[in-house]
């Protein structure tokens, strides 16, 4: 279980705070995606996760432990994929070998068959390949840490379509009941199908923290151009063949949920989903 | 906080220290073994035609402590750049690991890899010497040996040299930590900046009060032992302000 209690950060005294007073719990067993416009704290949360940052108040722990102390029972049991990685001048085959063996459940066999999935071969020298071939070989090795936690900093920046067709089966195939995954993304394409959990942040702060199930039996999602429907709609956005809408979910009825249309929606009327949403 | 030290542990992070850093180690030891060799040569030839049958003047010690300076001013350059920094600090190790292998590799480790560099570059210029110049360069009068032979330093000497040696090396790993960008550019000149505030304080005065006439009062006379004396008191303490400083480390370079 990881939880946020209260966490403040300021990168510098002259600036504003980037997370002010955030506290979440975020259980195993699920895919979260983290969205939230430029600048409003995704990379630095993940990093606090990760206890890379020392907040200037608040505690961030996984499994009772407070991550900043950077324990190695922690640091073996977290998986941070960077948005900007670094690599050493070795070959895959080298590198899952030598850092592969500070994860106690790493296991090697699973990395290669992921490297397979991505077409990458294990012999190949890391400096050798282009920015996306490194992409994939990273996550193959992060997936392949079997971690409790796997955090993804913007994971499908620089993977061609195949490649994120095969991390969205990976990630998918390798969740279960005690492993969380939490994505931050802006492409949301990417992730739509995989995820079942929506965090969105705002101000510093989690503005929403539900599940995907849960949003979907409290809002309809509707392309229309009925004008009865879009006067009662919550949100809507003008497309070629109507709107795209979102209304509450009065009736209970079970749609589709536009996970980019509701991020839009969040953005623009926060006090709804404060008040919808609590 | 993450102060366990398990030796598997530890001989898992000196590995891949070892395996991510070999270009590195090779372009370092192939550059300080151009220079000794070339100033070897040089020296050994133009001490030749002044009669001295030695390769090296106390320059040559100098170039020995300037390198022994340069692999522990690089002992923490990942955390120059995120990237490197969030791999190097999320790695599963504790603190007193981490910090035990870079120590290890730059402080000894450098020590150990300099002595077989100047051994190396020793025979390698007598070699060259006695081919090209018809000049009988020994072994026996190269760098090494002028840093280590009784004729040539003292005993009290020998071992102030050595505890230079150890505290400037524990100022540039404290360096790398505190500034990982241009490490050893800034710890140079941030020791540089002491001297000559130490200068400017205890010199200046009694040249301002004495004039032409001034001549050093007793305190100013540093001896040899108390300089070793410092040098090893020293040591330690910058080596456990650098573990404290790699414990409050971050993906940023924050002062």
């Amino acid at each position: 279980m990881l939880r946020v209690k209260n966490l403040r950060f300021t990168y510098s005294r002259k600036q504003r705070p980037v997370i002010d007073g955030l506290s979440t719990d975020i259980a195993p067993g699920h895919i979260y995606g983290l969205l939230g416009l430029n600048g409003v704290g995704k990379t630095t949360l993940l990093n606090l996760i990760g206890g890379l940052l020392t907040p200037d108040s608040g505690i961030v722990e996984f499994n009772g432990l407070d991550t900043r102390r950077r324990l190695k029972a922690t640091l073996g049991d977290i998986f941070l994929v960077t948005e900007e990685f670094s690599l050493p001048s070795v070959t895959i085959r080298e590198y899952a070998r030598t850092t592969g063996a500070f994860y106690p459940r790493f296991s090697e066999d699973d990395m290669m068959e992921y490297l397979d999935s991505f077409g990458i071969s294990p012999a190949e020298k890391i400096n050798n390949l282009s920015m996306g071939q490194q992409k994939k070989a990273y996550l193959s090795f992060a997936i392949a840490t079997n971690t409790s936690l796997l955090l993804l900093d913007e994971p499908t920046n620089g993977l061609d379509l195949p490649g994120k067709k095969t991390l969205r089966g990976l990630l998918a195939s390798n969740i279960d009941e005690n492993r969380t995954v939490i994505l931050s993304t802006h492409q949301i394409a990417d992730i739509q199908t995989l995820i079942d959990h929506l965090i969105v942040m705002r101000d510093g702060d989690i503005l929403l923290n539900a599940s995907i199930s849960d949003i979907a039996s409290r809002f309809r999602f509707e392309v229309t151009s009925n004008p009865s429907i879009l006067s009662k709609a919550l949100y809507r956005q003008p497309i070629f063949s109507g709107n795209i809408v979102i209304l509450p979910n009065e009736e209970g009825e079970d749609t589709e949920i536009d996970i980019e249309s509701f991020f839009y929606f969040c953005s623009e009327s926060p006090d709804t989903i404060t008040r919808l949403m609590p | 906080m993450s102060s366990t030290l398990n030796f598997r542990t530890l001989y898992l992070t000196l590995r891949k220290d070892i395996a991510y850093n070999r270009r590195k180690i090779l372009i370092f030891s192939a550059s300080i073994l151009s220079v000794i060799t070339i100033t070897d040569i040089i020296f050994t030839v133009s001490n030749a035609y002044a009669g001295m049958n030695t390769a090296f003047e106390p320059f040559g010690c100098l170039i020995l402590l300037a390198a022994a300076t340069i692999l522990p001013s690089l002992s923490f350059h990942e955390l120059a750049k995120k990237p490197s920094a969030s791999r190097f600090l999320t790695l599963p190790a504790s603190d007193i690991e981490k910090f035990a292998s870079r120590w290890i590799l730059t402080v000894p480790g450098s020590i150990l890899l300099l002595i077989t560099i100047s051994l190396v570059g020793d025979t390698l210029s007598a070699i060259i010497v006695r081919l090209l110049c018809d000049i009988s360069g020994d072994i026996d009068s190269g760098l090494l040996h002028y840093c280590t032979s009784a004729d040539i330093m003292t005993r009290e000497e020998k071992l102030c040299y050595i505890a230079v040696m150890l505290a400037l090396q524990s100022f540039f790993f404290l360096g790398a930590l505190l500034w990982p960008r241009l490490s050893w550019a800034k710890t140079s000149g941030c020791l540089m900046d002491i001297l000559i505030v130490y200068t400017i304080v205890l010199l200046v005065p009694v040249l301002a009060i004495s004039g032409e006439n001034a001549t050093y009062p007793a305190y100013l006379n540093i001896g040899l032992e108390t300089v070793t004396a410092i040098c090893f008191c020293i040591t330690p303490v910058n080596y456990i302000i650098s573990f404290f400083r790699l414990k409050e480390a971050e993906v940023i370079n924050r002062p």
